[in-house]
């Protein structure tokens, strides 16, 4: 009896919001609560590297390196080598190509959500440009503008911000109207109703399109690389391909994984927090659990 | 301080379909609390709206002070809507802080202490129960030292003691900052309760049926004399909460309201 009700208090306090973790376990129970949620995202990590590290020793090929050869490759790259380097790059392109495309997206975003005849006018042009490949744009980019930082900013961003303006545009389509009456009614300044009561209604939309936002373009970036610049993460993947060096290839995916994982965490998931204050979370294009759920 | 003088030909939403309001005259004097009594559909709301600029008046006008209502209301203009309408994501005091970026932080804390709200101003509105939220609402209206103060069945849903106390906080609020007070309810006891001067509207298109003043004096509470009075009222006007003006006959059949 005392048994299941130990195991079952952490169990329920882990779904709920942090805050509510914090008031409801005593230190000893929150601690265990801490260390079942370490356990929740070790344990499939710890399955998937064993089942690697089997896999490579069973099949004993060069081109299926084993987790300790891939991790002495990370050590040798990070050490020796220039990786690091490569890294900064591409984040940088990334956090470039990134702000650009989600301004851009935002705005255009809202302007189609907010007046029907130009969604309607915009909406085909939207479709194609949703549809034509990265790789179309990227090309295109590096004949029009030459093999330059520019023109990979650019290939990126284009290919990002259509999926923006289609997640914004639906959270602009929802506005409450009632909200925007209130600051109507009360007289307040433009610039405040756009960023006190319009915008907040969007963050859901907008932080769902950063989300998908982030992955695609960390993609696009590395091909972007592979074909028209002299460093960055995609740059080496390609020189790497030339050598067959699978274990070099695996190490640099990993290390990008692994900033990724550290943004999400450092940056994502504080954003939510404060997006889902009030308990609000606005009507959007994900329930609740995408915004509070564990990791 | 502001008066109003209303002078309504009609209102429709679209050309196709049936008006909302029909010829409609009042006049509101500075610092009045007036009812608007009727059935539900009678463009009551509409009306509001118009008056705070939120409805385009289509034939017509509305005068504020005898200016021309054109666009936004030429005075400081509070509203109480039906729900509360606050954003869930700025806390109780960034709420209030929303309509006066300028006021003073103890002057929002003087006003939560005064709707019974001490010590909430870090909440948000999911927090608070829906009587608290709707108290927010009240706060937020009488921050601003309104000229003008609609109100829009803003106790409809609550259970009675809380919109008792809510509406005890109105009527002390009204009678320190001597408010223009227009009052949209269907519940004729609120109205004989709170306001100078009650007016019955008609079933749509909305018309003034009753224009009738409130002699009774204040605090008015649920007495005999209150209620002789009601009924005095109703007895008079036979059908008039349906929003009908018809002989007293044909009203035999409908009397089971009260």
């Amino acid at each position: 009896m005392r048994h299941s009700q130990s195991h079952v208090f952490p169990e329920t306090g882990v779904d709920n919001t942090q805050a509510a973790v914090d008031k409801r376990l005593d230190p000893p129970s929150k601690f265990k609560a801490v260390l079942i949620s370490l356990f929740r995202w070790l344990i499939p990590l710890g399955v998937i590297l064993l089942g690697w590290q089997a896999t490579s020793l069973f099949l004993a090929s060069d081109n299926v390196p084993s987790v300790v050869e891939v991790f002495a490759s990370l050590q040798t790259h990070l050490i020796h080598g220039d990786m690091l380097h490569h890294l900064v790059v591409t984040l940088l392109r990334v956090a470039l190509s990134f702000c650009i495309a989600m301004f851009f997206g935002v705005m255009i975003g809202i302007v189609m959500g907010a007046f029907p005849r130009l969604n309607e006018a915009g909406d085909s042009l939207l479709v194609i440009a949703l549809n034509v490949p990265a790789l179309v744009t990227i090309i295109l980019c590096y004949v029009w503008f030459g093999l330059v930082e520019a023109a990979a900013i650019t290939a990126v961003a284009i290919n990002k911000i259509p999926t923006v303006i289609v997640m914004v545009r639906e959270g602009a389509r929802v506005v409450d109207r009632d909200l925007l009456q209130v600051a109507q009614v009360f007289n307040v300044s433009p610039l405040r109703c756009f960023f006190k009561v319009y915008l907040p209604q969007l963050y859901p939309f907008i932080m769902a399109s950063a989300r998908s936002g982030l992955s695609l373009i960390w993609k696009v970036v590395l091909v972007v690389e592979l074909l028209g610049r002299s460093d960055g993460v995609g740059f080496q993947l390609g020189t790497f391909f030339h050598f067959f060096d699978i274990a070099s290839i695996l190490a640099y995916t990993l290390a990008f994984a692994a900033i990724i994982l550290v943004i999400e965490g450092l940056v994502m998931r504080p954003l939510d927090r404060y997006i889902a204050r009030g308990n609000y979370n606005g009507g959007g294009p994900s329930d609740n659990h995408r915004y509070t759920g564990g990791l | 301080m502001v008066n109003l003088n209303i002078a309504i030909e009609r209102k429709s939403y679209a050309s196709n379909m049936p008006d909302v309001l029909g010829p409609l005259g009042f006049n509101v004097a500075q610092g009045e609390f007036v009812s608007l009594v009727g059935p539900s559909g009678t463009g009551k709301s509409t009306l509001l709206n118009m008056i705070a600029g939120l409805e385009s008046i289509e034939a017509g006008s509305i005068r504020f002070n005898d200016q021309l209502l054109k666009g936004p209301p030429p005075c400081k203009l509070s509203y109480i809507f039906q729900q509360p309408r606050l954003m869930p994501w700025l806390t109780v005091f960034e709420n209030l802080r929303l309509v006066m970026p300028d006021s003073a932080p103890f002057e929002i804390e003087k006003m939560l202490d005064k709707v019974g709200l001490k010590g909430k101003s870090d909440c948000y509105p999911k927090q608070l129960s829906g009587g608290m939220q709707r108290r927010v609402s009240i706060a937020r209206a009488f921050l601003t030292r309104p000229d003008l103060l609609l109100l829009d069945e803003p106790f409809v849903s609550l259970d009675a003691p809380n919109a008792q106390r809510l509406r005890s906080i109105l009527l002390e609020l009204w009678l320190e900052h001597k408010t223009t007070v227009v009052f949209v309810t269907h519940d004729l006891n609120e109205a004989i309760q709170l306001s100078d001067r009650v007016l019955f509207l008609s079933s749509s298109p909305g018309t003034v049926l009753l224009d009738k003043d409130i002699d009774l004096p204040r605090p008015r509470i649920d007495d005999v004399h209150f209620q002789n009075w009601k009924k005095h009222l109703l007895s008079q006007n036979p059908g008039l909460l349906e929003g009908q003006v018809s002989d007293v006959a044909s009203e035999s059949f409908s009397r089971g309201f009260i």
